[in-house]
């Protein structure tokens, strides 16, 4: 399989197979687009991705290179968060700035199975706490006032079953 | 720097494994030497785009959803139309499984229809599969009845009685029924026509609270009475067809919130033929109401003339009358919580009211019991600004009319029955101008006497005024009548 270098925004250029970087739809579709020829030293710039998060990503696509394209069915399933594998899960033992720019770059990159393992991650962080609790850990900025949070918390309390 | 990552050596399982947690070190002290490079200041969690919040709610409950709705306005905003779009998708695949109206099929068409299915003339090898449509709306005059055979030889997939494939023809499809085979098939004493898959051709038109959900569809579909749909088993073994009893047949109905003739018993709910299988020959709230009327009828006759009868106002305008305009807003709302209170609840009661209409410049709610009730005072509550300046509440039928009447004096002759009002209502800020209303206005050469309807609770707030109210310079007294026969002299 051919090689293709990938350009992170802040430079590095990283020389990887073409079949990782073909995990990404967005790549998949600029070469596509541009129509690079195998062979061709030509570089893919990927503008949105710094070169620590373009590196985690190429890790991710390179162990899970040989994983069947998600398809549309299972977007319909059930969705379950304690399904990660332990593999993504020691790989996404990682600070939530670096978790937070790893969902952007999924999602730049269009990399299904990423973008769900990195939103699992997170849904996992979520899940059972407070909305105090939440703002605490993703450092959030509480931007409702008084009132407007009081009004949205009865509006959820009716909904509530008791 | 310059990165190679190749595939090549690590194709063996248990090799790249090592591959990848020596390459996974190496990252993570890279990492640590370019952790500037992940700004972790810019991780602004509360700005998260939404299409990326969208896949990490998809994990969690609606429940759980609205319990960390208030993290910030954005997540608030986004759960909202998340939940709105479950909601809705998950109306569209109950629409797909419930009864069908089509718009080319009028409701009266398929009331009172005996459905016969039949193998016509077993002893020839084409076996024609055929279904015979009995109008019993004609059969009071033995002459006339109709009925039309639907041959459905052509049909790939034909309703088939043994293995519960699926429904095929359009008038199959509206069979919302739960067909019991005593007789032919012992061993298989009932079975569940099978839900309908695949897309299906027609609109689907939903029907609840007399409001059809879907505003292009406009079909004259308000009044739907009540059908019943009987099946009846195949011509086995020579005999001739024998109709299942009345009691096992699958009996419907139409929610329908317009006055039913009283003729016309409502028999079942055809809201979600799957969920009333298991109860298809009485509404929840019909049990309600016939425990509640078993326990205490002469309580429960009042309660539904009286307490349960409630006006929807807009407490901003004259009488609380609220246009047509923004009836119709306002009744798209109350389908929407109604439908999302269906979909949260799936197995418990349902709010049940109608419009009657309006009255006395009043829209007018009949509930079918006090849960319908709080439903719709929660309901109505929690609605907001529908449109702008609107001030939803609902009012009973006792606060209306059994209003206190109340005597105002004014001194000044050029004030209008509207001035007088609006200085009540500013020096009274709790009060809404629908609590008001004029009855009488009277002009003397010195003073008007200004005779007006208000609610209890006006009353009561006017009352701890000393009712004296100041505006500039002068006052207006309000005297308060003892009764209705003094103001009617």
């Amino acid at each position: 399989m051919p090689n293709i270098k990938l350009q992170s925004s802040d430079g590095e250029i990283f020389d990887t197979s073409l079949d990782i970087a073909l995990c990404s739809l967005t790549i998949k579709t600029m070469i596509d687009d541009c129509g690079i020829d195998e062979g061709e030293d030509t570089v893919v710039p990927l503008p949105n991705v710094n070169s620590t998060i373009l590196r985690k990503v190429l890790t991710w696509a390179q162990y899970h290179k040989d994983d069947p394209q998600p398809t549309e069915d299972d977007d319909s399933k059930e969705k379950r968060t304690d399904d990660i594998s332990s593999w993504d899960a020691d790989f996404l033992k990682v600070d939530q700035g670096t978790l937070f720019e790893l969902i952007l770059a999924a999602n730049y990159l269009d990399i299904k199975g990423l973008l769900d393992v990195t939103c699992k991650t997170v849904a996992n962080m979520i899940k059972g706490k407070t909305p105090e609790e939440i703002r605490k850990t993703f450092n959030i900025k509480n931007d409702f006032t008084p009132a407007e949070e009081e009004q949205v918390r009865k509006e959820n309390e009716w909904c509530e079953e008791k | 720097m310059k990165i190679v990552i190749d595939d090549n050596d690590t194709n063996s399982g248990s090799e790249m494994d090592k591959n990848q947690s020596q390459l996974i070190e190496i990252l993570d002290d890279d990492e640590k030497e370019s952790s500037s490079d992940v700004n972790k200041e810019n991780s602004d969690w509360s700005k998260l785009p939404s299409d990326i919040l969208r896949s990490i709610l998809k994990a969690f409950t609606v429940q759980e959803l609205r319990s960390f709705a208030p993290v910030c306005k954005n997540w608030c905003q986004e759960i909202a139309l998340f939940i709105n779009s479950e909601m809705t998708s998950k109306n569209d695949k109950r629409d797909s499984n419930s009864v069908e109206i089509s718009s080319d099929v009028e409701a009266s068409s398929v009331q009172d229809c005996d459905i016969d299915l039949t193998e016509e003339d077993t002893s020839n090898a084409n076996t024609k599969n055929t279904i015979k449509v009995r109008n019993n709306s004609f059969l009071k005059d033995d002459t006339s009845t109709t009925s039309s055979v639907i041959d459905l030889s052509d049909q790939e997939d034909v309703i088939d009685l043994c293995s519960g494939n699926r429904l095929a023809h359009p008038i199959l499809q509206m069979i919302p029924t739960i067909i019991t085979h005593p007789f032919s098939r012992p061993t298989r004493p009932t079975f569940m026509p099978p839900r309908l898959q695949g897309p299906i051709p027609r609109q689907p038109v939903t029907i609840i609270n007399g409001m059809n959900l879907f505003p292009s569809f406009r079909q004259p579909m308000n009044v739907v009475y009540p059908h019943r749909l009987t099946l009846r088993q195949p011509n086995i073994a020579n005999q001739n067809s024998i109709a299942c009893p009345s009691n096992t047949a699958q009996q419907s109905q139409i929610r329908n919130p317009i006055p039913r003739p009283s003729n016309l018993v409502p028999e079942t709910n055809i809201r979600n033929p799957i969920a009333t299988s298991s109860t298809p020959s009485a509404t929840n709230a019909q049990q309600r109401k016939r425990e509640s009327s078993q326990s205490d009828p002469q309580i429960s006759s009042k309660k539904s003339k009286t307490s349960l009868k409630v006006a929807i106002i807009d407490q901003n305008t004259r009488n609380g009358f609220i246009c047509d305009q923004s009836w119709t807003l306002f009744r798209r709302q109350m389908c929407d919580a109604v439908l999302k209170y269906i979909n949260r609840h799936p197995n418990c009661t349902d709010p049940v009211f109608f419009y009657t209409g309006l009255e006395n410049d009043r829209r007018w709610y009949q509930c079918e019991d006090e849960f319908s009730l709080n439903f719709l005072q929660t309901t109505v509550s929690e609605m907001g600004q529908l449109w702008q300046n609107a001030k939803l509440k609902v009012d009973s039928y006792n606060n209306i009319h059994q209003r206190s009447k109340a005597e105002i004096c004014i001194n000044n002759p050029n004030l209008t029955a509207y001035e007088v009002t609006a200085i009540i209502l500013a020096a009274n800020s709790g009060m809404a101008r629908s609590d008001i209303l004029i009855s009488t206005f009277k002009k003397k050469p010195n003073e008007q006497i200004l005779i007006l309807d208000m609610t209890q609770e006006v009353a009561d707030l006017i009352k701890k005024k000393h009712s004296t109210m100041y505006f500039g310079f002068q006052q207006i007294n309000v005297k308060f009548l003892p009764g209705d026969n003094e103001i009617l002299n």
